[in-house]
């Protein structure tokens, strides 16, 4: 092996992967049952984190960066001057075994961009995870990318190697799409998706008559959106994301805040910084989906496409529907519990199980770890402390954001502005 | 008067200090691990032996009547070393014998289960009577005479795979806990030094193996002291599953009482310390050696190496590893077929300051600069983030992770 060679490679194809957001090696569990390389838990382990906090799990690579599309937002572009590569198959699975040999790595995460045509393209993928499932024992996770358009045999196959499989459908609604990719069409990102899901629950019903099944993708899949890069707004995204988790049965879906890489008329400006802030409200929104029994809708009214900035979705809920307050801590449903902000579900878990034994008072709370600091306006408990709780929304949202340091403080405080503008 | 109660520091050790508590009914209690710890000026101190036995059997009745979940926060709060964490490890243990009289009667276990048949324990878990009634030796024949009618049970009732996995499991479960108990830590302690002689053909390692009689003194008397072996069976433990017989889960005590602020911080401990085990699991990282031994240094915060292992040879079941605390002066090494606690000196240790690069691979720093590189390369600028990323890799830790060296 060449190492010089592979190591120039390795930079100019993982610099090309590294705006895949998903790096999760969790949700599958892989026995390393013949004693040989790997196993997964289920629980997936960070080896690293890089310079912007973001886990290292997975050895995050594409087979090639050559592409024949050309879409506005992706930097492999067909248009864009860069530096191109590709990885032979073997030098992809010596890396992944050494690495993993080391402890670097989870496991692989392999995607590509398009040479030839899709299935061209998938056939490749599917046959590096042939590889190392098969030729070198290994139980690590394997992530795979769903080339768009690929056919239902590659599709299967692919499940059959891979703990998960994903398609990236970049972005949010089909207008956008039509705009920054012209050459690809909204069901290509739906056809391997669904044979994915499809055959997940075809796994499912036979598993449960036949054990040998083989297993198809226990990890799911996952998909990504790309964050203000069209003008969508936050309630199009959650909806969006919201149809992908029931519809398809998603693991999970990624929220990318758009990073500017090439200039182009229809994006927003090179200089234009990322919407972290913006990525962060859209993450809690689909923790209150998926975790706190909360519907895009209650979130995300008509009238209120997007998500606050200066408060989390879960307390701007709650000061649009403030009859729902105070709640009994000793006395509330577990649902309940959960949609008080500033409780969140382990704080929830303690609530329901330590009140078993003694009514709870603020003390035990602040014990337990709920945000006292939001939740006390919002709930009665066993104490004589008497709390105001007539407060008019607007004059809450004040005061809790007058005696919280959020750490996003400097880019939505506005105190500023008075003397700029002055 | 409060008693101070001096013992190893293993766990077997402050299991037969709770012996010791029920049997002589002492209230208020402090300890102490080898004489180190707060030393109380009014109180008494007395020394505990460690009997491996009486810990057994503690463990045992511990185990029928709590759940693996409390059993799990236990193991993890004992290996924080946090002063003061075995009084309020006694506190819940209290609490879990209290719940077992009232809820989980001894005599109906003692019909259902062999494995507690011909132990004696009363409702507290401890036996009536001296010390001296029940010898050694003949506990663990009894121990050992349960163990194939436990297995016959079960072959009777094989009917599905479910079951005949758990026969599996079993299997292991009556061997370890079989005659094996006392005689385990003594097998352990020839096969420690036989295996490292057999591993190191580093030459500088080859000075710390039983050729060099003073580390292997030392090699012995540090296991015994520290004990880290005993718990890395959490078989022998009866960690994981209830058996037939066994009361139901919800019957079992279990820390729920989050009112409780020992019983909270006892929660809290485990978190601590299972944070600090992942991590370990994460940021080990193995150089590869000319002998194809994989080797690692750490200095976790806790001593997690016992709670590690099982993760680490579940993982590569086919490579040999070893993991070197350099804090404790302990490490794991896994031989291919068991993880054994070994010892090394100082000079004999594969530093990351020093060049041991004549030990290491040919491709070894070429896949540690390819790693590093990989690193670099992931990294996108524009969302630099450095409070996150020290929130996550500590400053500490660094010193062994190459990609941050």
């Amino acid at each position: 092996m060449n190492y010089e060679r592979v190591k120039q490679k390795l930079t100019i194809l993982a610099d090309a992967a590294k705006y895949d957001v998903s790096c999760s090696s969790s949700g599958s569990k892989r026995t390393n049952a013949d004693k040989k390389l790997g196993n997964s838990t289920g629980m997936g382990i960070c080896h690293t984190y890089t310079e912007d906090g973001r886990c290292v799990s997975l050895l995050k690579i594409l087979l090639t960066n050559y592409c024949i599309f050309d879409c506005a937002y992706c930097v492999t572009r067909k248009s864009n001057d860069i530096e191109r590569a590709a990885f032979t198959v073997q030098e992809v699975v010596d890396l992944t075994m050494n690495f993993y040999r080391r402890n670097y790595i989870e496991g692989l995460f392999l995607s590509s961009g398009i040479f030839k045509n899709a299935d061209y393209t998938m056939e490749r993928l599917v046959r590096v995870a042939k590889k190392l499932r098969e030729e070198e024992g290994f139980n690590g996770y394997i992530h795979l990318k769903s080339i768009p358009d690929a056919s239902d045999e590659l599709m299967r196959e692919a499940g059959l190697y891979a703990d998960r499989l994903s398609v990236n459908i970049e972005i949010p609604t089909k207008a956008g799409l039509k705009l920054l990719a012209p050459d690809k069409k909204h069901e290509d990102f739906l056809k391997p998706m669904k044979k994915v899901r499809d055959e997940i629950v075809q796994y499912k019903s036979e598993k449960r008559i036949i054990k040998s099944t083989p297993r198809y993708a226990p990890a799911g899949q996952s998909t990504q959106m790309i964050i203000g890069a069209t003008g969508e707004s936050d309630r199009d995204i959650m909806n969006s994301a919201s149809f992908f988790y029931n519809k398809y049965n998603m693991k999970r879906v990624y929220y990318s805040g758009y990073v500017p890489v090439v200039s182009d008329s229809r994006l927003p400006a090179l200089d234009t910084a990322v919407p972290v802030m913006r990525e962060n409200r859209l993450y809690q929104t689909d923790w209150l989906m998926r975790f706190y029994g909360f519907n895009v809708n209650e979130l995300l009214t008509q009238e209120t496409p997007f998500l606050d900035m200066d408060i989390d979705p879960k307390l701007s809920w709650a000061l649009r529907n403030m009859h729902m307050f105070p709640v009994d801590i000793n006395k509330a449903d577990k649902m309940l519990l959960a949609r008080v902000p500033g409780i969140g579900m382990k704080s929830v878990k303690k609530i329901l199980e330590g009140r078993q034994f003694r009514k709870l008072g603020w003390d035990h709370l602040k014990m337990m770890g709920v945000a006292l600091n939001r939740a006390k306006y919002f709930i009665i408990c066993d104490s004589r402390y008497w709390q105001r709780k007539d407060y008019t929304p607007l004059e809450l949202k004040r005061i809790i954001m007058q005696q919280s340091q959020s750490k996003y403080r400097k880019i939505t405080s506005n105190q500023l502005d008075l003397f700029v503008a002055s | 008067m409060r008693i101070q109660l001096d013992y190893d520091g293993s766990l077997d050790g402050w299991l037969s200090c709770v012996f010791h508590v029920f049997k002589h009914k002492l209230d208020d209690v402090s300890f102490l691990r080898n004489g180190a710890g707060t030393q109380d000026l009014f109180a008494s101190t007395e020394q505990v032996v460690t009997d491996v036995n009486n810990a057994q059997r503690v463990w045992d009745r511990l185990a029928r009547i709590t759940t693996p979940n409390w059993r799990n926060v236990m193991l993890y709060s004992f290996y924080s070393e946090q002063e003061g964490v075995e009084e309020w490890m006694l506190h819940s243990v209290r609490k879990a014998f209290a719940h077992g009289k009232r809820h989980i009667p001894i005599q109906a276990s003692a019909t259902q289960s062999n494995h507690t048949v011909n132990l004696g324990i009363d409702e507290t878990g401890m036996v009536p009577g001296d010390d001296d009634s029940c010898p050694t030796g003949p506990r663990i024949h009894q121990l050992d005479a349960s163990y194939p009618e436990h297995k016959e049970k079960h072959l009777e009732l094989k009917t599905s795979t479910a079951e005949r996995d758990a026969l599996g499991r079993d299997d292991q479960l009556g061997v370890d806990r079989g005659g094996t108990l006392s005689r385990k830590r003594n097998s352990n302690h020839t096969n420690t030094t036989k295996q490292v002689e057999a591993t190191t053909t580093l030459p500088a390692q080859r000075s710390t193996t039983a050729q060099d009689p003073k580390s292997t003194q030392n090699s012995d008397r540090s296991l015994d002291k520290q004990g880290h072996l005993g718990a890395w069976q959490k078989r022998r433990f009866n960690f994981g599953s209830s058996r037939t017989g066994d009361p139901k889960q919800s019957v079992r005590y279990d820390l729920s009482d989050y009112g409780d602020p020992i019983e909270l911080r006892l929660h809290q401990l485990k978190k601590s310390v299972f944070r600090e085990k992942h991590r370990m699991e994460a940021f080990i990282r193995f150089h590869k050696t000319k002998d194809d031994l994989y080797y690692a240094n750490c200095e976790p915060d806790f001593n997690v190496l016992p709670l590690i292992a099982g993760h680490f040879k579940d993982r590569y079941a086919d490579q040999r590893w070893l993991i070197y605390d350099l804090k404790r002066n302990y490490g794991i090494y896994y031989d291919l077929n068991e993880c054994l606690e070994v010892n090394l000196e100082a000079a004999t240790r594969i530093d990351n300051s020093t060049n041991h690069t004549e030990l290491l691979t040919q491709d070894e720093p070429e896949y540690q600069s390819m790693w590093n590189s990989y690193f670099k390369s992931v990294n996108i600028a524009s969302r630099t983030n450095m409070r996150l990323h020290l929130q996550h890799v500590p400053r500490r830790y660094w010193k062994y992770l190459s990609e941050k060296r």
